[in-house]
């Protein structure tokens, strides 16, 4: 609920301020290259810090008729106004102090500059503008603000802020990524630019001088001799005397200070201190605008480029979560299956989406909603609830009111319930709000079977597929979903078979294929996507890449398997249609400095291309779980292949149906515990690939390996992307 | 005699001729060293324009600003009105920053020949943002003996320090 707050206040406050956010972005990011250009100017002149006040003034005294002053530009430049008999000599320009002599003109600010300073300060409107891009300014502020708390929640608390950041959709993966590294600049710059406005409406006090009384005009003091004691880098400017009349002194403006100085006799006739609040306001200056450093501006630059991509990414989000409007065609009390959706960002709305179609498909009486919008739906028999979990166990964004409305009108007739959580494994509180929920309604009297609750990490949507079809199965519907997720439309590529093996081990076949594929760029790991003749939905297969065209995958039949049998049918030289899909969070590891392999059945077959993957020739285990030895000699010649060439240093295989005791994967890794925790401690990569109650037995496993050798989270590795996985 | 009336033909043209011409010629300009000093007032910096008026208060020439955002230039009215009646002429060589209360400003008048000791006037008129707008904080009279010296200012100037170049 808390959580809710501010995301609304971050999203208010960025919606209200956009327009101005805009302006001062694209205006800021033009005007940080003023700063860039001044600083590149070539009036700097090396070793001037060092020359003593004394000997500039003199040289300039005898170089022009007239000084009024000089002053050191945050550049580091000398800055002179004279004048002379000559034209050119006169007026405001650069010097050298070492001689007097000019080294150029003023440049005129640029006139694009110009504008862009006004746009960017008042709007061109004056005062009105000065005081709305002062509130805009501190508006930015509370966005940062406001964005940096959601940024903690989303990462589980302050002592995560460095970590991982979980990937999500593009928009909102860059926008919590280029946020984490720009919310410093962007305080800065919004502080500054608050500041500034601020002391432009004196608001805050700019202090006056104090004047510190230091000696007598006649001079006898032991501060005389300043003007040969402070160095030109010392200074800020330093006026001369008006007249030669012993009245008129020189004026020294220093950082904190402004000195009078007798001009006959160099003795210090008063001291202003100046206060605090001048030393800020410089400050404030400097870091809003860029003003003396190249490095500092291009900060700027970038920042301001940021602020661009967030209102772009951050109309993206907004839109993509307002625009999933459930539209549905029964009406609640008519509905038999209720579909409840919990979604943080809209992307679980859009399994929603698809499987209310799907059903709708089948003349199913079918209505969805979200989870917030429960009600007591009269006709319900099946209740289907597809939700995702918040930061450590918290409802999503539309489900923060479903446990209290669900209990004050819990269901009044039998009805049969599913769950399906999504989630990231990455997250030590994996799917927790979905296991809460049905928790919640299981203990209802009403609910007659509960179907064991579905976990589904990363949003996989073969993952989803499988769990849709297992459903109608059991409902007695026959659910087709579309191929992808998405409504875009993959191309389809043309393969032909160079090779087709088949083994047959007692209780199933099993067969490797061996295609030409028409196109290079794929990596094993990736998936093809099979579509058979007379069906519309695809077959994913993870794949080895052999050679450049060369691809592996490997097939388990199915007695009734519409896609296995018509793979098993195909015979050399046939042809066949499939769409590639790149499976990036599944690719041989670059920077790995070992690599352990898990894999059963026709699992194994991407790690078949992936060992010659083993560029470096680190250490590489395979742990692998098949039914007999008859199973094994279908991969056994790329296992020996490797194995001489050095890219594989270990291999393990557990039999489930050769000789008792019989032996699972999960066995060997239970085996090998110590060894597994010190791979990963190392910096290792754990992949694993096969069935997914596999998975989730290897993946208990090595929660408590790692829980109990290394002393840690296994959360801590997923995290860091050192277990990688691809299970169906 | 006969010569006698001849030059005084020649001296009557010479004269009316330069009388004629003077003013719009670009002479010999002088210099003057000047600082102006403003008052302790609390608020912006000041907008200060330092003219040439003829004896009518007419603007004839703008030989200094204080002050580089032409945003607020339509602050200093009467000033403004003249400067655009001209169609803005480049016053970037003549511009300067401004100056807030308590601060001072010393700069270098170019004052042609022609305008002295004829009955031209330097004005100082300043204006602060959303505060007043003084048309005459001070006025000197252009010539040799009074362009020089300390000059008390009535508006935000306190005084003004005038020294001629040698």
């Amino acid at each position: 609920m808390v959580k809710r707050i501010w995301r609304y206040s971050h999203f208010l406050l960025a919606v209200s301020s956009s327009i101005f956010v805009l302006l001062a972005s694209i205006t800021g990011l033009f005007l940080a290259f003023e700063p860039i250009e001044n600083q590149l100017r070539d009036f700097k002149v090396k070793g001037i810090e060092e020359i003593p006040l004394n000997h500039v003034i003199d040289t300039m005294k005898s170089t022009y008729e007239e000084v009024v002053e000089i002053m050191v530009t945050p550049e580091g430049f000398v800055k002179a106004s004279v004048f002379s008999m000559e034209e050119d000599l006169s007026g405001d320009i650069y010097i050298n102090p070492y001689n007097g002599q000019k080294i150029g003109d003023i440049p005129a600010k640029r006139p694009l500059f110009e504008f862009m300073t006004t746009l960017h300060r008042s709007l061109f409107l004056k005062t009105t503008g000065r005081i709305l891009v002062g509130i805009v300014s501190f508006l930015l502020f509370l966005i940062a603000i406001t964005g940096t708390i959601l940024f903690i929640k989303r990462q589980n608390g302050i002592q995560n802020v460095f970590k991982r950041i979980t990937k999500d959709d593009f928009y909102q993966f860059y926008h919590v990524i280029l946020g984490r590294w720009t919310l410093l600049p962007i305080l800065i710059i919004s502080l500054s630019g608050v500041y500034l406005s601020l002391l432009r409406f004196d608001l805050v006090p700019e202090g006056e001088p104090v004047a510190i009384q230091t000696s007598s005009v006649n001079g006898s003091n032991s501060m005389s001799g300043v003007l040969e004691t402070i160095k030109l880098g010392d200074i800020e400017s330093l006026e001369f005397p008006f007249s030669s009349d012993e009245e008129d002194y020189f004026i020294l403006t220093l950082p904190d200070k402004k000195l009078s100085i007798n001009q006959v006799t160099g003795a210090i006739v008063e001291t202003n201190q100046f206060p605090v609040t001048k030393s800020v306001a410089r400050v404030s200056f400097n870091l809003h605008t860029g003003t003396g450093s190249i490095l500092w501006s291009l900060v700027l630059a970038i920042s301001s480029a940021n602020i661009l991509f967030f209102l772009y990414s951050g109309f993206a989000i907004s839109i993509k979560r307002l625009s999933k409007k459930i539209k549905n065609r029964y009406k609640p009390n008519e509905a038999e299956i209720i579909i409840l959706v919990g979604s943080e960002n809209g992307s679980t709305k859009s399994f929603g989406q698809i499987f209310y179609s799907a059903l709708l498909n089948q003349k199913q009486k079918v209505y969805w909603e979200e989870l917030d919008s429960y009600q007591n739906f009269p006709n319900m028999t099946d209740m289907v609830i597809l939700t995702s979990t918040y930061g450590e166990g918290d409802p999503p964004a539309n489900a923060t009111q479903f446990f209290s409305k669900f209990l004050e009108n819990p269901p009044t007739r039998k009805f049969n319930l599913a769950v399906v959580g999504f989630g990231s494994l990455a997250y030590p509180k994996y799917c927790q709000y979905a296991k809460d929920v049905n928790a919640l309604i299981s203990k209802n009297v009403n609910c007659e079977s509960g179907r064991p609750i579905c976990l589904i990490h990363n949003k996989s949507y073969t993952n989803f597929q499988t769990w849709a079809s297992s459903w109608g199965n059991h409902k007695g519907v026959s659910i087709e979903l579309p191929a992808q997720l998405s409504s875009q439309k993959k191309k389809s590529h043309t393969f032909s078979v160079k090779s087709k093996t088949l083994v047959n081990d007692d209780f199933n076949e099993t067969f490797t294929l061996e295609l030409e594929s028409p196109k290079k760029q794929f990596s094993s790991g990736d998936l093809i996507g099979i579509l058979p003749p007379d069906s519309n939905i695809e077959r994913w297969y993870s794949i080895a890449k052999l050679n450049k065209r060369r691809i592996l995958l490997s097939v388990k039949r199915h007695e009734m398997g519409v896609c296995s049998n018509y793979l098993r049918n195909l015979e050399t030289g046939d042809a066949l249609h499939a769409i590639f899909r790149v499976n990036k969070d599944f690719h041989f590891p670059r920077k790995a400095n070992n690599v352990i392999l898990i894999a059963n059945g026709t699992g194994i077959a991407p790690y078949l291309g992936m060992l010659f993957d083993n560029k470096r020739s680190i250490p590489v285990s395979l742990f692998w779980g098949g039914r007999n030895n008859t199973s094994f000699t279908l991969y056994k010649k790329w296992i020996e292949s490797a194995k001489s060439q050095g890219l594989l240093t270990d291999f393990k295989i557990a039999y489930s149906k050769e000789d008792a005791p019989f032996r699972y994967v999960q066995d060997l890794i239970r085996h090998e515990g110590t060894y597994l925790a010190h791979s990963l401690e190392k910096g290792g990569t754990i992949m694993i690939c096969g069935s997914i109650s596999m998975q989730n037995e290897v993946l208990a496993i090595l929660e408590t390996i790692t829980q109990d050798y290394n002393g840690r989270n296994f959360s801590d590795f997923l995290q860091k992307g050192q277990i990688l996985m691809d299970c169906y | 005699m006969k010569y006698l009336g001849f030059l005084v033909v020649l001296c009557a043209i010479s004269i009316g001729l330069t009388s004629f011409v003077s003013p719009l010629a670009d002479g010999e300009e002088r210099q003057f060293k000047c600082m102006i000093q403003l008052t302790n007032y609390t608020g912006e910096g000041a907008y200060i324009v330092v003219s040439v008026l003829d004896s009518e208060d007419n603007y004839v020439k703008t030989l200094r600003v204080l002050g580089d955002d032409e945003e607020w230039y339509p602050d200093i009215p009467t000033w403004w009105e003249f400067h655009e009646s001209k169609n803005k002429p480049n016053i970037d060589g003549i511009t300067g920053a401004t100056i807030a209360g308590g601060e001072r400003s010393i700069f270098v008048l170019d004052i042609d020949e022609s305008y002295l000791n004829n009955g031209y006037q330097l004005r100082f008129e300043t204006s602060v943002e959303h505060q007043d707008y003084h048309k005459d904080d001070l006025k000197i009279s252009i010539n040799d003996a009074s362009l020089k010296g300390k000059f008390e200012g009535t508006g935000y100037i306190r005084y003004v320090r005038i020294l001629p170049q040698t």
